[in-house]
This record gives C-alpha cells, structure tokens and sequence, in this order.
C-alpha cells in the first residue's frame, strides 16, 4: 500500500517537475516573441507616421496648387469661375443637356 | 540475581527509550513529509491556477518611463493633418573613443554643411566625455555616418515635431522646442500657439483628448494667404492681416497674418524694440491698431436697437463740429443733411459724432463693452493674454466723439471681427474660437435684436453696392461691409502719421444672412495703379477681400446670389 502510494506520487513529481520545466522555457520564448513583436510594431507605427507625415507633405494646398499651375495647359484646366460649381444633381443634368443641345 | 535484574532492567529502560525516540523521529519525519507536500501542492496549485488563468500573473510592477513621443497631432476641421510627431535621430559622441578624429571630421564634411564643420571640431576636441553633435538628423545622414565606421560615433532615438504644410497657419501653430533631454529621449514643448496654450493637453497622455481639432480649414487658409502675400506685395504695404470668422459660432475658418515664418524652423525673435516688425508677430491676434470708419456701424446699430433713429433719420453735416478744442470735419463736403444710411456710405465723420451725441456717452460706452470692444478675447491662443484694447481713461464728450468714429480705441482685427459677427448674425453674442465646435453649443445671449441686425446688413450692403467700396467686383456674390482708413499712431512724436494708415474692410457674406465675417487689414498700403497713388481702403483692403471673397466663397458652399 505504501510503495502504491510513494511510486504515485514520484510519479506525480516527476510529471509535475517535467511540465514545469517546459513551461519555463516556453513562457521565456513567448516573452522574446512579445519582446520582438512589439519592436516590430513600434517601428511599423514609426513607419506609418512617417508615410503619414510624407501624405500629409504631399498633400499640402501650396504644393498641389503649385503642380495645378505647372501642367495647367497639359490637363486643359480652365480658371475656376461661379459657373462650374453646381449644387445638385439637376443642375449637373440640366447643363449637360444644354450642352449636348449645342 | 539482584544485578541480572538490574540488568534486565536497565535493558528493557534502554528499549523503551528507544522506541520512544523511534516514535518521535518518524512523528518528526511525517510532519516535514506532510509540509513539503502541502508546500507541492500550494506551487503547484498555484502554477495550475496561473496556467488556466493568465491574468493573475499581471501583479509585475512595471516601470514608468516618460513617454515623448506620444504628443498628440493637431488637425483642420476637416481632419487635415497640420502637425505630428515623426521618429529621426539625434546624433552624439564619446571623443574619447574615436580614434582618428580628423578623418572623422573630413567624413562628417561631406554630409553635413560647412557650417557645422567649426561647432564638429570644437566639440570632438573638448575634454568632455559626451557631446551632441546634431538634436536631430534624417535617415540619409544615419547611414552616412554609420559607413565612416569610426568607434565613438552613437545615435539616440529622437521624436521631431513637423509642419507638413510649411508656413501656412504659422502664426496660429506656433512651433515647438525641446525641453528635457536625454540619450533616448526628449521632451517637446510649445513655444507659441496653440502648441503652447494646449502643451499640457497634447503632451499628457492620460487626457482623453485624442486630437486637437482646430476651426481653420488649412485650403482656405492656403489661398488667403497666397492672396494677402500678393495684395501686400501689390500695395506696397509693410504688412497685413485677414480674419474670416464663422458669425454664429465664432469659429475662425482663417487667420493670416502677413509677413510669416516656417514653424518647422522657428526664427528667434530678433525685433526687441519693436516686435510688430518681427515676423513672428500674430498682426490678427497682437496688433492692436485705431481702425477708424469701421466703428461707425456701432453707434448706428445701438441707434437703431434703443430706437433713437432709424435708417431714414437726417442729421446735419454741414458744418463742422468743435469739441473740446478739436474740429472734427469730413474728408470733404458731403452735403448739408445726410440720411443715416448715407453717414455710413459716405462715410461721414459729422454726421456719425451727431448720432453719438443723440445716443449719450454712457450708452454708447456700455454697448461698446457688450461687443467685447474692451477686453480681451477668450480666443485659445496665449498671444491673446497680452494684448489688451487701448481706450480713453476718461470718456467725456470729446472721446465719445472719436470713439463713434474709430480714434482712441485701439483694437485688434478679432475684437473687430467679433464685433461685426455679433452685429450681423442675428444679434447673438459670440466669442472667437480656434476650435472646432459643434452647432448646438451656441451661445443665446442677445446684444441687439433681430430685426436691428437685419437693417445693419441692408446698410452694409448698401456701402458695398452704392457706397465706399462700389467699384469692386466680388465674383458675383453678394457681399456687405464697411471701409476704414485710418492714420497711424506715431509713437515717438505723439499724434499721428500723415501718410501712413491702416486700412482695414470689415465685411460679411452672403449679406442675405450674414454667415461669414471677413476683415482684411493691410498696414502702410499705397495703391499707384492710376495716376495717383491711393491709401484709402477702398482702393487697397476692399480688392484684396474681393479676391479673397470670390476664391474662398464656392469652398465654403456659397451659391452665387
């Protein structure tokens, strides 16, 4: 009964002493993944920033007027005027047509 | 016999002895195994119970570090990106450890400029075990450095505050410096702006503002400036200004002052003694200028609230008026009556002193503090603290008359902006904000009624389709306003400049509702397109809001009336 008893438990010991050898290690690799993926998205966010400042640079109303004035004649831009600027559906359709009457 | 009992008695003493002892030991030995099982099975439960459930494990301390590099971006109402923080880095050296100092330096030549090249030698030849090179330097020049492949040479992770769209909205960002700095770090403060009256908002993370959301709309405030950098150079002026404020909410859509500087690389202020002439001067914010014929719509207005006059009422303006030792006459002979309606189209100094006279000092001078004439302005910029309105320290008769018309009452272009908001938008108080607000928060508090609004917008219109500004062309949309030209101050001599002034238009479109306020003010301007040269306002303010008015109109989803 006693030996049943003692064999149990070393056994018990040793499968317990097993996992918890394993599981050390394993929380340690998990950390280093953690470690290294946060890096990861740290410098991705980095990067987004960037290419969001770059956009933004990019997109600022000096430059793009700037490009507007260089290839005016290229893209037969004409001066905005009140007359291009429509407010409805209707109004678009209705000059359409009194184009395509022309 | 007597001894072998002794014996056998001592023997069977000895064995009870050590049975007792037997006893006790395995006693002993029972309780350490029980403890060191009981000891097994709290760790290994434990260890269970924190596999099965991970969130016990989260007791760690973690240690805080200060963050820098979260500060927080500022955008346009249209969610327009006007400032953020990027990753650089800044670039040090341990001199000690470099080993051939003058290939470093000749290396260093060819990346960076010449000028630097004086600060490098003087750095890498000082006793110092630790020098900053560079607070910042892009990736380009990283791997430059990195390739002389020089021991000594080290580079720290650096957060940059950047401007994407350069000068514009300059005055009203403000710019940046670093305050605490370390190897790994550094801290970012406001220095002007915005980024200094929200530094604490846009730095501290534990707020829970996400973003800072200001009222300007940066395609609009782009061609406002272009516009009033062109009109400036046209007019020959020294500087200038333009507000454009949503009348009911108070919200400004744009604010220029002109010259500007690049907030990415913000100048010291090098004006001491006048930092009007410097260009990190907010001409909108900090001038404070008498803005003259512009006033004279505020006494007509209370006229018309207390039903004192009405639009159609006479007054004579054909003699000159004395007061307190002082003539005050009209630029010419206007006529011997003038209409109310035609005291402000045509601008008359006489007839606007008889409305005041008609009104009184006390309720002229009360009305002029309800529009917000005399203090400062809750605007959110910390250039708006300092600057607060000149007015006369008494308020006879003779300041009541200078004052109807604009002199001795100095005023920025906000006040002023301010005032004509409240004056067109129904007769609602409004408080000017660089912050994007919802509609719903507007402030009910009524200065003049509704029915006074609308003739003051009729009156402007007026000024604008018969009056002072009549000649210009607004891009066909229907605007309402009121010139200004007035003599500058000259703070030397005392008095004023002969031929200097300030020219201001303070005007509101569409007039049919008077949703926007526009002032434009533009300092020492000369217009010598004609034959002659012209200061007045009508030659010089007035265009440059025409073109400013008929750009910005069909962004701001006006229909042309």
């Amino acid at each position: 009964m006693r030996i049943v008893l003692t064999s149990i438990l070393f056994v018990f010991c040793v499968i317990s002493a097993i996992w918890a050898y394993q599981m050390n290690y394993e929380t340690r690799f998990k950390n280093k993944q953690i470690i290294e993926i946060n890096k990861k998205i740290k410098s991705t966010l980095d990067r987004i920033d960037l290419l969001n400042a770059e956009w933004a640079f990019l997109n600022s109303p000096e430059r793009l007027s700037q490009l507007a004035d260089e290839n005016f004649l290229k893209l037969n831009l004409i001066p905005l005027s009140k007359n291009n600027i429509k407010y409805s559906m209707d109004e678009i359709d209705n000059s359409n047509e009194i184009k395509n009457g022309q | 016999m007597v001894n072998n009992f002794d014996q056998f008695d001592s023997q069977t003493q000895i064995i009870s002895q050590k049975n007792k002892s037997i006893k006790n030991s395995s006693f002993r030995i029972y309780i350490l195994l029980l403890s060191f099982i009981l000891a097994f099975l709290v760790i290994g439960i434990q260890m269970i119970l924190m596999a099965l459930n991970p969130t016990i494990i989260q007791n760690e301390k973690k240690v805080v570090v200060k963050d820098y590099s979260k500060r927080k971006e500022i955008k346009d109402r249209n969610g327009i990106l006007l400032a953020k923080n990027i990753k650089v880095d800044s670039f040090y050296a341990h001199p000690s450890e470099i080993v051939d100092k003058e290939k470093v330096l000749n290396s260093l030549r060819v990346i960076f400029s010449e000028d630097d090249q004086k600060v490098f030698r003087k750095k890498l030849y000082s006793e110092k075990p630790f020098v900053w090179l560079k607070k910042t330097i892009s990736p380009e020049q990283k791997i430059l450095v990195k390739d002389i492949g020089q021991p000594g040479l080290y580079f720290g992770p650096r957060q940059m505050r950047i401007y994407p769209n350069g000068h514009l909205l300059a005055h009203t960002l403000g710019g940046t410096r670093y305050g605490f700095e370390s190897v790994s770090n550094a801290e970012i403060l406001g220095t002007a702006g915005v980024e200094l009256f929200y530094n604490k908002e846009l730095s501290d993370l534990k707020l829970s503002l996400k973003e800072l959301k200001l009222s300007i709309d940066i395609k609009i405030q782009a061609i406002v400036e272009e516009i009033l950098k062109n009109g400036i150079k046209l007019m020959d002026a020294k500087g200038g200004s333009v507000v454009l404020m949503d009348s009911r909410t108070g919200e400004l859509i744009s604010l220029a002052s002109f010259p500007t500087f690049n907030p990415n690389l913000r100048p010291k202020n090098l004006f001491k003694n006048d930092p009007s002439n410097s260009p990190i001067f907010n001409r909108a914010v900090q001038g404070i200028y008498e803005l003259g014929s512009v006033f004279k719509i505020f006494p007509v207005a209370l006229g018309i609230e207390t039903n004192v006059i009405n639009p159609k009422t006479e007054f004579n303006t054909h003699n000159p008026i004395k007061i307190g030792g002082r003539t005050i006459k009209d630029y010419k002979y206007l006529g011997p009556k003038l209409s109310v309606e035609d005291i402000i189209l045509k601008s008359s100094n006489i007839g606007t002193v008889r409305i005041a006279q008609k009104i009184g000092s006390t309720n002229l001078k009360a009305f002029y503090k309800n529009l917000g004439l005399f203090d400062t302005t809750t605007l959110e910029l910390p250039e708006t603290k300092g600057t607060k309105p000149q007015k006369p320290k008494k308020w006879n008769n003779l300041e009541t008359a200078t004052a109807s018309y604009g002199h001795g009452i100095a005023i920025s272009p906000i006040h002023l902006a301010t005032a004509y908001a409240i004056l067109v938008n129904g007769g609602f108080k409004v408080n000017p904000t660089i912050l994007k607000k919802d509609n719903s928060n507007i402030n009910s508090d009524q200065i003049i009624s509704k029915k006074t609004s609308e003739n003051i917008r009729l009156i402007l219109e007026k000024v604008v389709s018969e009056g002072t500004a009549k000649e210009t062309n607004f891009g066909g949309y229907l605007v309402g306003g009121k010139t200004g030209t007035a003599e500058k101050t000259n703070p030397i001599q005392g008095g004023y400049y002969e031929n200097k002034v300030i020219s201001t238009f303070a005007s509101a479109f569409p007039i049919s509702t008077g949703e926007f306020v526009l002032v434009v003010t533009l300092d020492e301007p000369e217009n010598n397109f004609g034959s002659e040269s012209y200061r007045y306002a009508s030659k010089t303010a007035v265009p440059v809001a025409a073109k400013i008015i008929s750009r910005i109109a069909p962004l701001l989803n006006l229909k042309k009336e």
